[in-house]
């Protein structure tokens, strides 16, 4: 039976069959690279299926545990288990369940929308071509490049590539779905598109793990989360937690104008808005001296910064 | 494992990538047009001038578009091979392929699949428009099957290997512009510097191996050929299978993996294992003829039985045959033999020996028969001996005594390898010659030495063969069918007998009691239709060209026929030493390859063309039939009869096998033998010293010195220079030159004989002797006395110092006069000169005239002399004038030096002018000079190139691949080639009589440049004063679409003035040439000569000043 849902823009479709109750397992996890980086510190993470947001900072090893979870590297130690297959052992079923849209996803082969679809298609697993054709219609459809799939694929704008990138991840229906930094560089509409898309999917049971550096990803779609850094699982749980633990520790300042860099200097500052006296200005911290100021309602952006600022000794993983 | 699903898929749509990218396109594209192009020009015949083999050889379209398509797709390859890795690389869309489920594998199969799809397509493609070239154009008939041969055998098993070699280099280097220079390197040093060594083991684009196909037999050796490819193709698998391994993606299958290794290790193993195969067998010949060489030299001093009949019973059964031999032996030795010695291919199993009746125990060691009876032989006694033998021929066994080079080298007509066969013994297919020991040979063949100590007998033989009846037989004398069996008995005595038994047409003719057959292949039959006017002239023809070769050999044709017969292409004999003739000729017959392939003149069609394009341009006509016949005579003339004919155009010839087919044998080798076991040469050197009267000699030939600088003899006798012609003989690393010093000592032997007693006198004592000892072998002291005593020659004495001078003559010809002479009312011509020996032996030379139709024979380069032919004997250190009166105007002057220091050993004089000297009375004398002639005039100095005066002043350049490849542009050899078509890029010497010299006519030549490579010659002036300066020139009469080569020239003379550039054009050349007068003060004075010029080569020569 479809579900087929429009949001935004995308149709994404889902069937009762694929609905499987999915699990990662990640116990000890260790990458340590040729030179000696160390971009996985002992990792250890539970993830349900849903909408998963692997949020941190650049080099924080997002993209390693991304790699590693997709096989594409090995990792130094530690065990992955996806619905309880062993990582390194069982790569050949693991890779059949997976679906994935990279990081940098621009430079194609010379082949067309369709063509490039209709490869990975295959390696998908659907090698009927009948069923194959359709598939990948349907998919151009849902993802509103039917119109374009003649066209070469590497002549696709950003959008377009991002959005074919989101297709061969999701063709041959994957049962996990690792998307790293996807909205990167999208204008605000392709984002919250690809948001929309995203909540859509989380109607199957089925795992998306979705890496970004950009709060505003995870807070919008994920239930559940890990903050990284360093290599590091600093935060695991949901996003309203991470918030929770911001709650009365961001202020808004009224600053006049001779004020801001001290106030810059003294706070980690989230926003600055010029106001009539001088400038109101959004702060995290634990309790602000000085200054006339006002607490506000914390969100997810305030907790991250807050959590990167003042919590990374407590260490807390909930 | 592996999954053909996802291969095919990867294999998809790398196929549409690689189609899509512009490399590809670019290359496949421009390979197709030039392909295309070639294709016209040497199939379609665009531009007429290709030489025949290349529409004659059997499937020539598919082996040329595979040859040179797999050279240019094998440098591609690598580079799109190593592109796919590079691409993976640099695309970050690989990620999402890589993390679909799939093995290393599939994936490298699918890539691979992917680009060899993409080959194919571009191999078959070209197959396609070659086909439709072959079958539109082409006059030879189109055969498909070839096509895919040549696929299978040179494109696919490269493109694999190039496809493992690729990915395992680029996975180990990791940089596609190191993996693609180093596989190009590699490429090329396989090429250009192992290209066929090694029994071609390096040639991974199977560019040098033989792989000519023909309508007889398909492949020369299907076995070997498969061999070395599919060790290529093990190997491109192998490096595929450690390409996966080593393949930058996590492996998802285990098993997979340790599939791959197993693989990678046996197909690797496999092919070592195929190499290791082919060098053995293809060292394994060679250990084999050393063995044999062994026990023949072990064996050498055993007597031999003659043999007077041999009757053979052969059963043909397919790859194998069955003979049963009798054989009518004698004694003829003074001793008794209690051991009767044969040699017999080691392929054949013997099965029973019988001798008078008994049974008769006996040793075989390879080849080597000893047979014990069971009571010895007495001198003269006869036997009956039986033998029963059955099994294959082993080819490595011929040719024992043939060397190295020549068994290593390539047989290669144009592009194509031909390979080397000495007998044939297939299903389909069957070509005996003696060489391949098939019947019982008396006595012992080759040893180390250079003479083959098997005296020639000739003997009755009786052939009876049974054999599939959809053959034909063919062997020498006539054929009976009884019962089964078809029986040849030939009508005379024989030195050896032949047989080929195979699908053939045969024509036949007989024309005065002779029957003229001819033998060819039923697909052969393309002359027909440039013969088919001729029918009614056939016969008229062939009785016109045996009697003209009966009048120059001055012997009747021995035998009641005649047999051409054609063979597999890869049919070679190879030589023996000191043989002057190759296998082809048989008694009776000549095996001819298949289409006459390498024979220009059988291009009937095109020469029909020429010919009717040079009638036309004289503004005559003759009739078709007329021009048939022409072509027909010139076929028959150049390729059996010893003629000389030069291809239109100066285009390349199809082969140096020239000569190979020439009858002569027939009317010597066949019917005489001049028996000597202390002089065993004795033979051969009579035989070619009749044979070079006949037919052209190779001086002749080398005239223009294209091809070699100095001719194989002139090479040859340069051995001579500080040892005899004994020791030359006796040194085996002089083997090469041994045949044609042979052929230039025996020449000078007898020529010497004629000086001295006359030419008709030795002539007809020959054909005297000859006539009384036909078929019959004749002892060489009996020949050697009769000689002396009916000649009134010392013979022997002549023979001590043909083995044993250490040195040779050297001519001067001087006093060179010509004029119109009145003999009594008529005006005749005479020629005086005079020739001084200036050599430390006594010398022969022969005098002979060029005069345009004067010559017996055949058209403008005959090969018989002219009347005023003769020997003229010059002692050491003296002089003799020689005054000649001819009848018509001779246009140049020949002296054959024969043995001596001169190069070239010919001289040609070229005579423009008879100027009236009515004063002059007509002279005709030789006559020994008391005072030898002034070589020098006074007030004159001569810097020749070859006096210590002349310097090349700039130093050799080479390009940095030159150095690279280290190709030294033959600078071992003094001597280069004349080629104005590929003039070198540094001055480099060559040998012409048109050059000054004088012993050696040389100069220097180089390609023109502009002005910065000099040469200088450099005078010691006695003293000062007004000189004039001259340059040695004469324009040479070849020419480039009517215009010269050379065009002027640019000198610079320093005087006492300053210098002076002077710019003077060779093409109004004629000898010394006047470069102006100049002031010069005694001592060093030098003339400069730069490579500019506006032609395409400039000549340095010599230079003379003199004093005024």
């Amino acid at each position: 039976m479809s579900n087929n849902k429009a949001m935004g823009g995308f149709v994404v479709g889902i069937t009762e069959c694929d609905r499987t109750v999915m699990n990662i397992s990640i116990t000890n996890l260790k990458k340590q690279y040729k030179g000696g980086f160390m971009a996985l510190k002992d990792v250890t993470l539970e993830i349900e299926s849903g909408l998963f947001g692997l949020l941190g900072p650049n080099g924080a090893g997002k993209t390693t545990l991304m790699r590693i979870l997709v096989t594409m590297i090995k990792p130094t130690s530690g065990i992955v288990k996806i619905d309880g297959l062993d990582l390194i052992k069982e790569r050949r079923k693991i890779r059949s369940m997976l679906g994935y849209l990279p990081q940098e996803f621009s430079v194609f082969s010379k082949l067309k929308t369709w063509e490039f679809l209709d490869y990975t298609a295959a390696l998908a697993g659907l090698t009927r071509p009948s069923e194959r054709k359709r598939a990948v219609d349907d998919m151009l459809e849902n993802v509103g490049l039917y119109e374009v799939r003649e066209r070469q694929a590497n002549k696709l704008s950003g959008g377009m590539k991002r959005r074919l990138g989101i297709a061969q991840a999701l063709i041959g229906h994957p049962q996990i779905v690792i998307v790293d930094e996807p909205t990167t560089g999208l204008d605000p509409e392709e984002r919250i598109r690809f948001r929309n898309l995203l909540s859509d999917m989380t109607q199957r049971d089925i795992i998306i793990i979705l890496s970004t550096h950009i709060v505003s990803d995870i807070s919008s779609t994920c239930a559940d989360m890990a903050l990284l850094h360093e290599g590091k699982v600093i935060f695991k749980d949901s996003p309203e937690k991470l918030i929770e633990e911001a709650r009365g520790h961001v202020f808004k300042i009224e600053a006049l104008d001779g004020e801001l860099d001290h106030i810059k200097e003294k706070y980690p500052v989230i926003a600055t808005i010029p106001s009539e006296k001088g400038w109101e200005v959004q702060v995290v911290a634990d309790k602000v001296k000085d200054y006339s100021y006002k607490e506000i309602e914390p969100n997810l952006e305030h907790a991250y910064v807050y959590r990167m600022e003042f919590g990374l000794s407590r260490q807390v993983i909930s | 494992m592996l999954s053909i699903k996802n291969i095919w898929t990867i294999a998809k749509y790398e196929t549409k990538t690689l189609l899509r990218s512009w490399f590809f396109r670019i290359f496949a594209g421009l390979a197709l047009i030039v392909l295309t192009f070639l294709n016209i020009v040497f199939f379609a015949q665009a531009f007429e001038v290709m030489p025949w083999s290349f529409r004659a050889i059997p499937a020539s379209v598919p082996y040329f578009n595979m040859m040179l398509l797999n050279l240019a797709q094998a440098v591609i390859a690598v580079f799109l091979a190593s592109d796919f890795i590079k691409r993976d690389r640099k695309s970050n869309t690989t990620e999402v392929i890589y993390m679909r489920s799939m093995s290393n594998a599939d994936y490298i199969f699918g890539k691979s699949l992917g680009l060899f799809f993409v080959f194919l397509g571009l191999n078959v493609l070209m197959l396609t428009i070659a086909a439709v070239i072959n079958i539109v154009f082409m006059d030879v008939a189109f055969q498909f099957m070839p096509y895919l041969y040549y696929l299978l055998l040179i494109s696919l098993p490269t493109l694999i290997f190039i496809f493992g070699l690729s990915f395992f280099v680029m996975s180990l280097v990791g940089n596609q512009a190191v993996t693609f220079l180093l596989l190009l390197g590699y490429f090329a040093i396989s090429l250009v510097v192992l290209n066929y060594k090694f029994y071609t083991v390096f040639d991974s684009v199977g560019f040098f191996l033989p792989l000519a196909y023909s309508d007889f037999v398909g492949f020369s050796s299907l076995t070997s050929l498969l061999i070395q490819r599919l060790a290529y193709t093990s190997l491109g698998l192998g490096f595929i299978f450690v390409s996966v391994l080593m393949f930058k993606r996590l492996p998802q299958s285990k098993a997979m993996q340790r599939i791959s290794r197993l693989l990678a290790v046996l197909f690797i193993g496999l092919g070592a294992a195929l190499f290791t195969f082919f060098i053995i067998n293809a060292r394994s010949g060679e250990a084999l003829r050393a063995e044999m060489r062994e026990i023949n030299d072990a064996n050498m001093s055993t007597p031999a039985v003659q043999v007077e009949k041999y009757h053979l019973a052969l059963d043909y059964l397919g790859d194998e045959i069955k003979i049963k031999a009798e054989l009518a032996v004698k004694n003829s030795s003074s001793q008794e033999m209690s051991e009767l010695i044969f040699t017999l291919n080691p392929g054949l199993r013997l099965l029973s020996i019988v001798v008078n009746g008994e049974s008769a125990p006996f040793d075989r060691k390879l080849h080597l028969l000893k047979i014990k009876p069971a009571a010895p032989l007495a001198a003269g006694e006869t036997a009956t001996v039986k033998l029963n033998y059955k099994g294959g021929i082993d080819e490595e066994a011929c040719y024992i005594a043939a060397t190295k080079e020549e068994r290593s080298n390539l047989n290669m007509v144009m592009f194509y390898k031909l390979g080397k066969r000495s007998a044939f013994l297939g299903n389909d297919y069957l070509l005996l010659t003696p060489e391949a020991a098939w019947y019982p040979l008396p006595g012992v063949g080759y040893g180390q030495g250079m003479i083959d100590p098997r005296q020639q007998q000739f003997s009755n033989y009786e052939l009876s063969v049974k054999a599939p009846n959809n053959l034909m037989l063919i062997s020498q004398g006539e054929s009976v069918v009884e019962n089964d069996r078809v029986i040849f008995r030939p009508e005379t005595p024989l030195p050896q007998i032949s047989l080929v038994a195979g699908e053939y047409t045969m024509r036949s003719i007989v024309v005065d009691s002779v029957t003229y057959s001819l033998y060819t292949h039923p697909r052969h039959q393309y002359f027909s239709e440039f013969t088919n006017a001729m029918s009614d002239t056939l016969e008229s023809l062939i009785r016109e060209l045996k009697n003209d070769y009966e009048l120059k050999t001055k012997v009747d044709y021995p035998f009641d026929s005649f047999s051409i017969i054609e063979t597999p292409i890869h049919f070679k004999p190879l030589s023996h030493p000191l043989s002057l003739r190759k296998d082809f000729v048989q008694p009776m017959q000549v095996l001819l390859p298949e289409n006459a392939a390498y024979i220009d003149a059988a291009d009937f069609k095109m020469n029909m063309k020429f010919s009717r394009d040079r009638l036309q341009d004289r503004n005559q006509s003759l009739s078709d039939e007329e021009i048939q016949v022409q072509v027909f005579r010139r076929f028959i003339e150049s390729t059996f009869l010893g003629g000389f004919s030069f291809r239109r155009f100066g285009g390349p010839q199809s082969s140096n096998e020239q000569g190979s087919f020439s009858i002569f044998a027939n009317f010597y080798a066949f019917r005489n033998s001049i028996q000597s076991t202390e002089l065993p040469i004795l033979n051969i050197a009579l035989e070619a010293y009749l044979k070079g009267k006949v037919e052209t000699s190779s001086s002749i030939r080398g005239f223009m010195r294209f091809r070699q600088a100095i001719t194989d003899e002139e090479q040859a006798i340069l051995a001579l220079r500080g040892s005899s012609f004994q020791h030359v003989l006796n040194d085996p690393q002089k083997i090469e030159i041994a045949g044609n010093l042979l052929k230039a000592k025996s020449n000078h032997l007898f020529r010497l004989i004629e000086s001295k007693v006359g030419k008709e006198k030795l002539e007809q004592y020959l054909l005297t002797t000859f006539a009384e000892n036909q078929f019959k072998s004749l002892p060489a002291n009996v020949f050697i006395n009769n000689m002396e005593k009916e000649l009134a020659v010392s013979m022997k004495e002549a023979l001590e110092a043909w083995f044993n001078e250490t040195s040779v003559p050297a001519f001067y010809i001087t006093n060179f006069k010509n004029y119109k002479v009145l003999d009594g009312d008529r005006q005749r011509y005479q020629v005086i000169f005079t020739l001084y020996n200036v050599g430390e032996v006594d010398g022969v030379v022969v005098v002979d005239f060029f005069i345009p139709g004067g010559r017996r024979g055949f058209g403008r380069f005959s090969s018989g002399a002219s009347d005023y032919e003769r020997a003229v004997y010059v002692p050491a250190g003296r002089a003799k004038r020689m005054a000649i009166i001819t009848d018509d105007q001779p246009r140049a002057l020949t002296i054959n030096t024969l043995v001596s220091k001169n190069l070239p050993s010919q001289i040609i004089r070229r005579i423009d002018d008879f100027e009236e000297n009515n004063r002059a009375k007509p002279l005709n004398e030789e006559r020994l000079l008391d005072e030898p002639p002034n070589l020098t005039t006074p007030d004159e100095y001569i810097v020749d190139n070859e006096s210590d005066g002349f310097r090349v002043l700039t130093a050799v350049k080479r390009t940095p691949l030159q150095r690279l490849l280290k190709i030294t542009d033959n600078e071992e050899e003094e001597y280069k080639p004349f080629s104005p078509w590929r003039a070198p890029q540094n001055w480099s010497k060559s040998i012409n009589s048109l050059f000054y010299g004088d012993l050696v006519h040389s100069a220097y030549f180089v390609r023109a440049g502009n002005g910065d490579k000099k040469v200088a010659w450099e005078v010691d002036l006695p003293e000062s004063g007004q000189y004039a300066v001259y340059a040695y020139g004469e324009p040479f009469p070849m020419r480039s679409r009517g215009r010269s080569f050379m065009k002027e020239f640019y000198f610079t003379v320093y005087h006492d003035d300053g210098e002076e550039v002077v710019e003077w054009s060779i093409e109004s050349a004629q000898g010394w040439n006047y470069l102006g007068s100049y002031y010069f003060t005694a001592g060093k004075n030098k003339v400069e000569l730069s490579d500019k010029s506006k032609g395409r080569l400039v000549i340095a020569d010599a230079v003379k000043w003199v004093k005024k």
